[in-house]
């Protein structure tokens, strides 16, 4: 009996070693890169920017979360999420040089393959959405930008921020006389899903740089048409009553994010 | 001759004075080995609304660093003629802050700057003093002894007092198991400031109360109160053009009322963003947009807190009121879509004013953990 007992262990102890020996699936490490643009050019805060009608605008804050980046399979190859979430602020677009430089993060282990595109949702997803997120780990984006994000008063993160000043009497100079703008999309009603179809292979080798780009002028212009920032009732997005414009902006990630 | 002979006499009085009966110099190398070293964790207790405290692996909170740090917080002993000690500025019934617009230090030399509240500093993860240069609360507590205008010592003369200190050199053993009196450093003093630092934690306030049900009663908030709170968060009272305090963009950080962001508040008038008599936060980058820029402060106890502003400029909360409702100094970085002209009533003004005060939370003034331990 006892030598029974002795098999069956030792057949646990080896079975149980099995998966250690198995080969790990192929894969590489994929950087995604982050780019802020104004109408095709690096997004470079408090200068002076083109606005379609004729006079310009300057902006001060440009972040926002993305979520659920996901790639897409083909063929064989089966969807790969990198991220719950990540937070993406441009605060140090304050010259060229570094507008011109990307935000980065890094993502191990992704299987190789192909992919035919990237998925990413735009703000925080409903069940993360809440003051519980507070409590996680310090090193989550939501934990770190919980202070400057979470809007108690909806029990919902800011999507995105988007701040700037409108020259509204059009006289070249931005003062207290213009128009400030402060768009604070967020809650789950206004969270954006875009998918982006172009296809890639991820080979065995060196990292894959994935180059993303968010012009926000796409944000703010569709078809020619500009959010009239003049409007009083267009500067900002902080009452119930303001939600169709932030649904309206948010929805205009589908247009702003290129890839 | 007979003064050299006098000096040489007094060095070696001096130095055998600092040694123990038993042939030690606690400066030079005490053995502690001979207390006994076992800390006991302290677990936080976080109030509703509250998000989690980042506690530093290599810090981890214990009653016997807690009550270190409290001590050391309360005791002159960290300033150069023992008259200033972190309490000086921080005071309990105060929400941890003081009731003057720049606090004296040593001599009574002022600086540039008021104190800043250390009631739920724990939370914070954007950069801590008004300008963000410290990381971390353990950093934070390096800087104030060597500041001339504050403490005005050396930490090397601090250790030294610390280390032939009968009482805190068995504490520094029982709370991080040196065992030798020269491992007692500014590090770990810092340290024992932070744990206590962290336990500063106030969410008792009647806005809590109501905000996370904590107690039943409907009434917590007058109308006033009710109306303040929904200017305070750009909610709408219901009637067209209705007022917006936008108060909340810099202090909301859902229970913290603090963002955590650094703002020019458009107190101060500049012809350019180069004339900033206090740079701030731009001192620290470099970058000629932070010129300005201060962090936002929690606004819970605000009531407690006067006077106001990073140099205390502003006596009252009315006055604090009335600036942001003038909309202030235009400059290139004041985000004007919040720091704008408010255009609040009288009546907007006096209910932002109750809310703000409905914010005051004095239960932890009855905390013994909080109190100076040498009265």
């Amino acid at each position: 009996m006892y030598k029974l007992l002795f098999v069956l262990i030792a057949a646990l102890g080896i079975f149980s070693c099995k998966d250690d020996d198995q080969p790990t699936s192929p894969s590489t490490t994929v950087n995604l890169n982050f780019k802020a643009l104004y109408n095709g050019s690096p997004l470079v805060l408090f200068t002076a920017l083109d606005y379609p009608d004729g006079k310009q605008i300057r902006m001060q804050n440009f972040n926002f979360f993305a979520s659920n980046i996901t790639l897409l399979g083909e063929g064989t190859t089966v969807d790969h999420k990198l991220t719950e979430v990540e937070f993406f602020d441009f605060k140090d677009n304050l010259d060229l040089a570094a507008a011109q430089k990307s935000l980065t993060r890094t993502y191990e282990k992704v299987p190789l393959g192909t992919y035919k595109g990237i998925k990413i949702d735009f703000g925080v997803p409903a069940n993360l959405n809440n003051a519980d997120a507070g409590k996680l780990s310090s090193s989550n984006p939501l934990r770190q930008a919980f202070a400057s994000h979470f809007w108690s008063d909806w029990g919902s993160f800011i999507f995105m921020k988007s701040e700037g000043i409108y020259d509204l009497n059009g006289d070249g100079v931005f003062n207290q006389s213009d128009r400030g703008f402060e768009h604070h999309p967020g809650m789950d009603v206004v969270l954006t899903s875009v998918t982006k179809l172009k296809p890639f292979t991820l080979d065995k080798g060196a990292a894959f740089d994935l180059n993303l780009v968010a012009d926000v002028f796409k944000i703010y212009v569709e078809n020619g048409v500009a959010l009239d920032l003049a409007d009083p009732n267009n500067k900002d997005t902080q009452e119930l009553s303001d939600i169709p414009l932030a649904i309206e902006l948010m929805s205009r990630w589908e247009q702003a994010l290129e890839f | 001759m007979k003064k050299i002979i006098f000096s040489i006499f007094l060095l070696l009085f001096t130095l055998v004075a600092c040694v123990d009966d038993e042939g030690n110099d606690p400066v030079l190398g005490e053995d502690l080995t001979n207390i006994s070293y076992n800390p006991t964790p302290h677990e936080l207790t976080i109030p509703p609304g509250l998000p989690s405290m980042n506690i530093p692996a290599n810090n981890p909170l214990t009653v016997e660093g807690i009550e270190l740090g409290r001590r050391l917080f309360y005791d002159p002993i960290l300033s150069k003629d023992s008259t200033i000690s972190c309490n000086s500025c921080h005071k309990l019934t105060n929400s941890f802050n003081d009731v003057v617009a720049i606090s004296p230090g040593v001599g009574g030399l002022i600086g540039n700057r008021s104190s800043m509240s250390l009631i739920n500093v724990g939370f914070q993860t954007n950069g801590l003093f008004w300008d963000g240069r410290s990381l971390t609360l353990e950093d934070q507590a390096l800087h104030p002894v060597e500041n001339p205008v504050e403490m005005g010592e050396v930490w090397k003369d601090v250790e030294v007092k610390l280390r032939r200190h009968p009482d805190y050199k068995k504490r520094f053993r029982q709370a991080f198991g040196i065992e030798n009196t020269v491992e007692i450093t500014k590090e770990l003093a810092a340290k024992a400031l932070a744990q206590f630092e962290r336990t500063l934690i106030s969410a008792n306030s009647r806005y809590d109360k109501k905000k996370f049900q904590l107690d039943p009663n409907p009434f917590l908030l007058s109308d006033l109160e009710s109306d303040g709170l929904k200017i305070y968060f750009d909610d709408q009272l219901g009637a067209p053009n209705d007022p917006k305090g936008h108060c909340a963009h810099c202090h909301d950080g859902s229970a913290l009322f603090s963002s955590e962001v650094y703002r020019n508040n458009a107190i101060t008038q500049v012809a350019t963003l180069n004339d900033f008599p206090d740079k701030g936060l731009g001192a620290i980058t470099g970058n000629l947009t932070d010129n300005g820029l201060f962090k936002a402060p929690t606004l819970r106890n605000i009531a407690l807190t006067a006077p106001y502003m990073h140099d205390g400029s502003f006596p009252t909360l009315e006055s604090v009121i009335e600036h942001y409702n003038s909309g202030g100094h235009f400059a290139d970085n004041v985000v004007i879509g919040s720091i704008t002209q408010l255009n609040l009533s009288e009546y907007d003004k006096a209910a932002l004013l109750a809310f703000l005060q409905t914010l005051t939370d004095t239960s932890y003034y009855d905390n013994p953990a909080f109190q100076n331990p040498f009265n």
